[in-house]
Protein backbone atom coordinates (compact mmCIF):
# COMPACT_ATOMS: atom_id res chain seq x y z
CA UNK A 1 0.00 0.00 0.00
CA UNK A 2 2.68 2.65 1.09
CA UNK A 3 5.06 1.32 -2.01
CA UNK A 4 2.04 1.98 -4.16
CA UNK A 5 1.36 5.62 -2.57
CA UNK A 6 5.21 6.15 -3.26
CA UNK A 7 5.14 4.91 -6.33
CA UNK A 8 1.91 7.41 -7.57
CA UNK A 9 3.81 10.01 -6.11
CA UNK A 10 7.10 10.02 -7.32
CA UNK A 11 5.27 9.48 -11.10
CA UNK A 12 3.39 12.44 -10.54
CA UNK A 13 6.38 14.20 -9.55
CA UNK A 14 8.44 12.76 -12.75
CA UNK A 15 5.54 14.06 -15.31
CA UNK A 16 5.68 17.22 -14.09
CA UNK A 17 9.64 17.40 -14.42
CA UNK A 18 9.27 16.12 -17.82
CA UNK A 19 6.47 17.90 -19.10
CA UNK A 20 7.98 21.47 -17.23
CA UNK A 21 11.52 20.72 -18.82
CA UNK A 22 9.84 20.42 -22.10
CA UNK A 23 7.68 23.14 -22.10
CA UNK A 24 10.30 25.03 -20.68
CA UNK A 25 12.44 24.16 -23.64
CA UNK A 26 10.38 25.17 -26.04
CA UNK A 27 8.78 28.13 -24.09
CA UNK A 28 11.70 31.14 -24.46
CA UNK A 29 11.86 33.33 -21.05
CA UNK A 30 13.52 36.75 -20.99
CA UNK A 31 15.87 36.05 -18.29
CA UNK A 32 17.71 39.63 -17.85
CA UNK A 33 18.52 42.56 -20.00
CA UNK A 34 20.57 42.63 -22.47
CA UNK A 35 22.55 45.67 -21.99
CA UNK A 36 25.09 45.49 -24.70
CA UNK A 37 21.98 46.05 -26.95
CA UNK A 38 20.96 48.88 -24.76
CA UNK A 39 21.62 52.42 -26.25
CA UNK A 40 22.43 55.44 -23.69
CA UNK A 41 20.08 58.83 -23.48
CA UNK A 42 22.82 62.11 -24.31
CA UNK A 43 21.30 65.13 -21.96
CA UNK A 44 22.31 68.49 -21.23
CA UNK A 45 22.53 69.61 -17.39
CA UNK A 46 24.07 68.41 -14.51
CA UNK A 47 23.24 66.55 -11.31
CA UNK A 48 22.02 68.59 -8.61
CA UNK A 49 24.68 68.82 -6.01
CA UNK A 50 24.44 66.48 -3.06
CA UNK A 51 22.93 63.86 -5.44
CA UNK A 52 23.76 60.28 -4.70
CA UNK A 53 24.82 58.32 -7.79
CA UNK A 54 22.40 55.25 -8.64
CA UNK A 55 23.43 52.16 -7.15
CA UNK A 56 25.77 49.97 -9.11
CA UNK A 57 24.07 46.33 -10.02
CA UNK A 58 25.59 43.79 -12.16
CA UNK A 59 22.89 44.77 -14.53
CA UNK A 60 24.10 48.04 -14.42
CA UNK A 61 26.29 47.64 -17.44
CA UNK A 62 24.69 49.86 -20.10
CA UNK A 63 27.63 51.31 -22.41
CA UNK A 64 28.48 55.15 -21.63
CA UNK A 65 29.96 56.40 -24.20
CA UNK A 66 32.27 59.05 -22.20
CA UNK A 67 35.22 60.03 -22.66
CA UNK A 68 36.30 62.15 -19.73
CA UNK A 69 37.32 61.44 -16.24
CA UNK A 70 33.80 61.18 -14.95
CA UNK A 71 31.98 58.29 -16.15
CA UNK A 72 29.04 59.41 -18.14
CA UNK A 73 30.22 62.57 -19.40
CA UNK A 74 31.42 63.16 -23.00
CA UNK A 75 33.57 66.08 -21.87
CA UNK A 76 30.92 68.99 -23.12
CA UNK A 77 28.82 69.45 -20.74
CA UNK A 78 26.27 67.46 -22.01
CA UNK A 79 25.77 63.55 -19.69
CA UNK A 80 25.23 60.32 -20.60
CA UNK A 81 22.46 58.02 -18.91
CA UNK A 82 22.50 54.13 -18.90
CA UNK A 83 20.17 52.39 -17.71
CA UNK A 84 19.99 52.93 -14.40
CA UNK A 85 19.46 56.73 -13.10
CA UNK A 86 19.10 58.55 -10.28
CA UNK A 87 15.69 60.60 -9.83
CA UNK A 88 17.43 63.64 -10.22
CA UNK A 89 18.73 62.66 -13.74
CA UNK A 90 14.88 61.26 -14.37
CA UNK A 91 13.52 64.58 -13.85
CA UNK A 92 15.64 66.27 -16.29
CA UNK A 93 14.34 63.39 -18.98
CA UNK A 94 10.63 64.01 -17.43
CA UNK A 95 10.98 68.07 -18.58
CA UNK A 96 12.40 67.08 -21.42
CA UNK A 97 9.19 64.79 -22.13
CA UNK A 98 10.66 61.37 -21.81
CA UNK A 99 7.78 59.16 -20.92
CA UNK A 100 7.11 57.67 -17.81
CA UNK A 101 5.84 53.89 -17.08
CA UNK A 102 4.88 52.87 -13.60
CA UNK A 103 5.68 49.21 -13.34
CA UNK A 104 3.73 49.36 -9.60
CA UNK A 105 0.72 47.43 -9.25
CA UNK A 106 -2.64 49.46 -9.89
CA UNK A 107 -3.65 50.20 -6.47
CA UNK A 108 -0.19 51.82 -5.53
CA UNK A 109 -0.29 53.71 -8.81
CA UNK A 110 -3.50 55.46 -7.97
CA UNK A 111 -2.30 56.46 -4.27
CA UNK A 112 0.84 58.50 -6.13
CA UNK A 113 2.96 58.48 -9.16
CA UNK A 114 4.89 60.75 -11.75
CA UNK A 115 2.18 63.03 -13.60
CA UNK A 116 1.56 61.75 -17.36
CA UNK A 117 2.84 58.14 -16.20
CA UNK A 118 1.31 55.27 -17.69
CA UNK A 119 0.48 52.48 -15.26
CA UNK A 120 2.01 48.99 -16.70
CA UNK A 121 2.61 46.13 -14.41
CA UNK A 122 5.20 43.77 -16.14
CA UNK A 123 2.34 41.02 -16.07
CA UNK A 124 -0.11 43.43 -18.17
CA UNK A 125 2.35 43.99 -20.60
CA UNK A 126 1.72 40.62 -23.28
CA UNK A 127 -1.86 42.05 -23.38
CA UNK A 128 -1.16 46.27 -23.42
CA UNK A 129 2.33 45.92 -25.14
CA UNK A 130 0.21 48.09 -28.07
CA UNK A 131 -0.38 50.87 -25.54
CA UNK A 132 3.23 51.85 -24.98
CA UNK A 133 4.80 51.07 -28.45
CA UNK A 134 4.44 54.70 -29.36
CA UNK A 135 7.31 55.12 -27.05
CA UNK A 136 9.17 52.65 -29.10
CA UNK A 137 12.53 52.54 -29.46
CA UNK A 138 12.82 55.61 -26.18
CA UNK A 139 13.83 57.24 -24.26
CA UNK A 140 11.28 55.83 -21.92
CA UNK A 141 11.89 56.05 -17.97
CA UNK A 142 10.30 52.93 -15.62
CA UNK A 143 10.22 52.96 -12.02
CA UNK A 144 8.32 50.84 -9.25
CA UNK A 145 9.13 51.38 -5.65
CA UNK A 146 12.70 51.32 -5.54
CA UNK A 147 15.06 49.29 -3.42
CA UNK A 148 14.08 45.64 -3.76
CA UNK A 149 11.43 46.01 -6.39
CA UNK A 150 11.77 43.95 -9.74
CA UNK A 151 9.28 45.08 -11.51
CA UNK A 152 11.16 47.82 -12.97
CA UNK A 153 13.67 45.53 -14.25
CA UNK A 154 10.73 42.90 -15.52
CA UNK A 155 9.23 45.33 -17.37
CA UNK A 156 12.40 46.80 -18.88
CA UNK A 157 13.18 43.27 -20.17
CA UNK A 158 10.63 42.70 -21.86
CA UNK A 159 10.22 46.13 -23.59
CA UNK A 160 13.57 45.23 -24.79
CA UNK A 161 12.36 42.25 -26.41
CA UNK A 162 10.00 43.89 -28.40
CA UNK A 163 12.08 46.58 -29.63
CA UNK A 164 12.58 49.16 -27.18
CA UNK A 165 16.50 50.01 -26.81
CA UNK A 166 16.74 53.30 -24.74
CA UNK A 167 15.33 52.53 -21.35
CA UNK A 168 15.72 53.81 -18.60
CA UNK A 169 15.06 52.46 -15.15
CA UNK A 170 14.69 55.34 -11.86
CA UNK A 171 16.67 53.30 -9.33
CA UNK A 172 15.57 55.14 -5.95
CA UNK A 173 11.38 54.28 -7.65
CA UNK A 174 8.60 56.66 -6.43
CA UNK A 175 9.19 56.99 -3.25
CA UNK A 176 12.67 59.01 -3.92
CA UNK A 177 11.17 60.89 -7.14
CA UNK A 178 8.48 61.52 -3.81
CA UNK A 179 10.95 62.37 -1.61
CA UNK A 180 12.88 64.54 -3.49
CA UNK A 181 10.23 66.90 -3.66
CA UNK A 182 9.24 66.42 -8.03
CA UNK A 183 5.37 66.66 -8.54
CA UNK A 184 2.96 64.06 -8.23
CA UNK A 185 -0.25 63.50 -9.15
CA UNK A 186 -2.71 60.78 -7.05
CA UNK A 187 -5.58 60.93 -9.98
CA UNK A 188 -5.66 57.72 -12.12
CA UNK A 189 -4.39 58.48 -15.36
CA UNK A 190 -4.54 55.60 -17.57
CA UNK B 1 -30.69 -3.71 7.17
CA UNK B 2 -29.00 -1.41 4.37
CA UNK B 3 -25.51 -2.76 3.77
CA UNK B 4 -22.30 -0.92 5.79
CA UNK B 5 -21.66 1.49 2.84
CA UNK B 6 -24.74 2.57 1.75
CA UNK B 7 -26.19 4.16 4.78
CA UNK B 8 -26.76 7.93 4.52
CA UNK B 9 -24.08 8.72 6.49
CA UNK B 10 -21.84 6.62 4.40
CA UNK B 11 -22.97 8.63 1.35
CA UNK B 12 -22.61 11.67 2.82
CA UNK B 13 -19.03 11.15 3.98
CA UNK B 14 -18.69 10.26 0.44
CA UNK B 15 -20.26 13.04 -1.47
CA UNK B 16 -18.59 15.60 1.07
CA UNK B 17 -15.34 14.15 0.04
CA UNK B 18 -16.22 13.97 -3.72
CA UNK B 19 -16.84 17.75 -3.28
CA UNK B 20 -13.79 18.59 -1.48
CA UNK B 21 -11.43 16.78 -3.83
CA UNK B 22 -12.58 18.33 -7.12
CA UNK B 23 -12.81 22.01 -5.35
CA UNK B 24 -9.51 20.99 -4.12
CA UNK B 25 -8.64 19.73 -8.13
CA UNK B 26 -10.13 22.55 -9.48
CA UNK B 27 -8.46 25.44 -7.33
CA UNK B 28 -5.14 23.93 -8.42
CA UNK B 29 -6.04 23.20 -12.29
CA UNK B 30 -7.07 27.40 -12.50
CA UNK B 31 -3.28 28.35 -10.70
CA UNK B 32 -1.99 26.31 -12.95
CA UNK B 33 -3.47 27.61 -15.88
CA UNK B 34 -2.66 31.10 -14.92
CA UNK B 35 0.26 30.50 -14.40
CA UNK B 36 1.28 28.56 -17.46
CA UNK B 37 -0.54 31.40 -19.42
CA UNK B 38 1.59 33.77 -19.04
CA UNK B 39 5.14 32.15 -17.90
CA UNK B 40 7.21 35.24 -18.45
CA UNK B 41 5.00 36.09 -15.00
CA UNK B 42 5.60 33.26 -13.31
CA UNK B 43 9.08 33.13 -13.93
CA UNK B 44 9.88 36.83 -12.71
CA UNK B 45 7.12 35.51 -9.51
CA UNK B 46 9.67 33.21 -8.74
CA UNK B 47 12.53 35.28 -9.20
CA UNK B 48 11.68 37.83 -7.02
CA UNK B 49 11.65 35.73 -3.70
CA UNK B 50 15.19 35.43 -4.29
CA UNK B 51 15.48 32.24 -3.00
CA UNK B 52 18.95 31.23 -1.42
CA UNK B 53 20.41 28.27 -0.35
CA UNK B 54 23.77 28.89 2.23
CA UNK B 55 23.75 32.61 1.10
CA UNK B 56 23.29 31.93 -2.74
CA UNK B 57 20.83 32.63 -4.55
CA UNK B 58 18.89 30.46 -6.93
CA UNK B 59 20.21 29.90 -10.20
CA UNK B 60 18.66 31.52 -12.91
CA UNK B 61 18.14 28.24 -14.60
CA UNK B 62 16.56 26.46 -12.01
CA UNK B 63 13.87 29.73 -11.96
CA UNK B 64 13.66 28.97 -15.46
CA UNK B 65 12.39 25.24 -14.52
CA UNK B 66 10.72 25.49 -11.48
CA UNK B 67 8.54 28.30 -13.71
CA UNK B 68 7.29 25.43 -15.23
CA UNK B 69 7.66 22.69 -12.83
CA UNK B 70 5.57 23.65 -10.37
CA UNK B 71 2.36 24.84 -12.64
CA UNK B 72 2.76 21.49 -14.07
CA UNK B 73 2.83 19.71 -10.98
CA UNK B 74 -0.46 21.68 -10.00
CA UNK B 75 -1.95 20.63 -12.95
CA UNK B 76 -1.20 17.07 -13.05
CA UNK B 77 -2.22 16.75 -9.56
CA UNK B 78 -5.43 18.74 -9.96
CA UNK B 79 -6.40 16.77 -12.86
CA UNK B 80 -5.80 13.66 -10.77
CA UNK B 81 -7.84 14.81 -7.95
CA UNK B 82 -11.02 15.92 -10.32
CA UNK B 83 -10.90 12.71 -11.84
CA UNK B 84 -10.40 10.93 -8.61
CA UNK B 85 -7.12 8.78 -9.48
CA UNK B 86 -3.98 8.15 -7.49
CA UNK B 87 -6.31 10.64 -4.80
CA UNK B 88 -3.97 10.31 -2.08
CA UNK B 89 -0.21 10.75 -3.89
CA UNK B 90 -2.33 13.93 -6.04
CA UNK B 91 -3.25 15.09 -2.75
CA UNK B 92 0.10 14.75 -1.27
CA UNK B 93 1.74 16.46 -4.01
CA UNK B 94 -0.37 19.35 -3.34
CA UNK B 95 0.48 19.45 0.27
CA UNK B 96 3.80 19.51 -0.58
CA UNK B 97 3.57 22.08 -2.87
CA UNK B 98 1.66 24.79 -0.55
CA UNK B 99 4.29 23.07 2.02
CA UNK B 100 6.73 24.99 -0.20
CA UNK B 101 4.98 27.77 -1.51
CA UNK B 102 4.46 29.15 2.24
CA UNK B 103 7.96 28.31 3.36
CA UNK B 104 8.56 30.89 0.66
CA UNK B 105 5.92 33.42 1.50
CA UNK B 106 7.47 33.16 5.20
CA UNK B 107 10.87 33.77 4.25
CA UNK B 108 10.21 37.03 1.76
CA UNK B 109 8.11 38.19 5.12
CA UNK B 110 11.35 37.34 7.56
CA UNK B 111 13.47 39.27 5.24
CA UNK B 112 11.39 42.04 4.80
CA UNK B 113 10.64 41.81 0.33
CA UNK B 114 7.75 43.07 -0.65
CA UNK B 115 6.80 40.36 -3.38
CA UNK B 116 3.52 39.70 -5.07
CA UNK B 117 2.51 35.94 -4.39
CA UNK B 118 1.11 35.24 -8.13
CA UNK B 119 -0.15 32.34 -6.77
CA UNK B 120 -3.49 32.86 -9.08
CA UNK B 121 -1.36 34.97 -11.76
CA UNK B 122 -3.07 37.79 -12.40
CA UNK B 123 -6.17 36.91 -10.38
CA UNK B 124 -5.60 38.01 -6.56
CA UNK B 125 -8.20 36.20 -4.39
CA UNK B 126 -8.88 36.24 -1.43
CA UNK B 127 -5.48 37.65 -0.62
CA UNK B 128 -4.44 41.20 -2.55
CA UNK B 129 -1.21 43.16 -2.47
CA UNK B 130 2.27 42.42 -1.43
CA UNK B 131 2.44 38.84 0.32
CA UNK B 132 1.61 38.78 4.12
CA UNK B 133 -0.41 37.15 6.85
CA UNK B 134 -3.77 36.82 4.74
CA UNK B 135 -1.34 34.34 2.15
CA UNK B 136 -0.26 32.24 5.43
CA UNK B 137 -3.58 31.84 6.69
CA UNK B 138 -5.17 31.37 2.88
CA UNK B 139 -2.50 28.09 2.68
CA UNK B 140 -3.08 26.96 6.44
CA UNK B 141 -6.90 26.47 5.53
CA UNK B 142 -5.75 24.92 1.91
CA UNK B 143 -3.49 22.81 3.86
CA UNK B 144 -6.42 21.43 6.21
CA UNK B 145 -8.35 21.12 3.50
CA UNK B 146 -5.62 18.67 1.52
CA UNK B 147 -4.92 17.20 4.40
CA UNK B 148 -8.59 16.15 5.08
CA UNK B 149 -8.79 14.86 1.04
CA UNK B 150 -5.36 13.01 1.75
CA UNK B 151 -6.27 11.08 5.26
CA UNK B 152 -10.12 10.16 4.21
CA UNK B 153 -9.16 9.54 -0.05
CA UNK B 154 -11.44 10.20 -2.93
CA UNK B 155 -14.83 9.69 -1.95
CA UNK B 156 -17.99 8.85 -4.50
CA UNK B 157 -17.70 9.60 -8.24
CA UNK B 158 -13.86 8.66 -8.31
CA UNK B 159 -11.72 6.67 -10.22
CA UNK B 160 -9.95 5.08 -6.83
CA UNK B 161 -13.35 3.90 -6.08
CA UNK B 162 -14.86 2.44 -9.02
CA UNK B 163 -11.56 0.73 -9.09
CA UNK B 164 -11.60 -0.29 -5.35
CA UNK B 165 -15.44 -1.89 -5.93
CA UNK B 166 -13.90 -3.78 -8.49
CA UNK B 167 -10.87 -5.12 -6.96
CA UNK B 168 -13.41 -6.25 -4.28
CA UNK B 169 -15.81 -7.47 -6.60
CA UNK B 170 -13.59 -10.26 -8.09
CA UNK B 171 -12.05 -11.05 -4.99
Amino acid sequence: MAQSFLGRWAMIVVLAVVAGGIHSWIRPIVKSIDTSKLSPTVVNGTTPPGTPPPPTTPNDTAPATGTGENPGTNGSGSRVLGLEISSADAKILFDQGVPFLDARRHDEFELGHVPQAVVMPPDEFPSRAAEVMIYSPGPVVIYCDGGQCDASHNLAKLMQSVGFTQIHIMTDGYPGWKGAGYPTDAAPTK
Amino acid sequence: MPPPDDTFETRFRHWLLAILRVGLGGLFIFAAFMKLSNPQAAFDAVNAFKFEVFGTRLPEHLAHLAAFVLPWAELIAGVCLVVGLWTRAAAATILVLLGLFTFLIVSALSRGLDVKCSCFGKVEFPCTGGVGTCHIVRNSVLILWTLIVLGFGAGAVSIDRTAARRAAERD
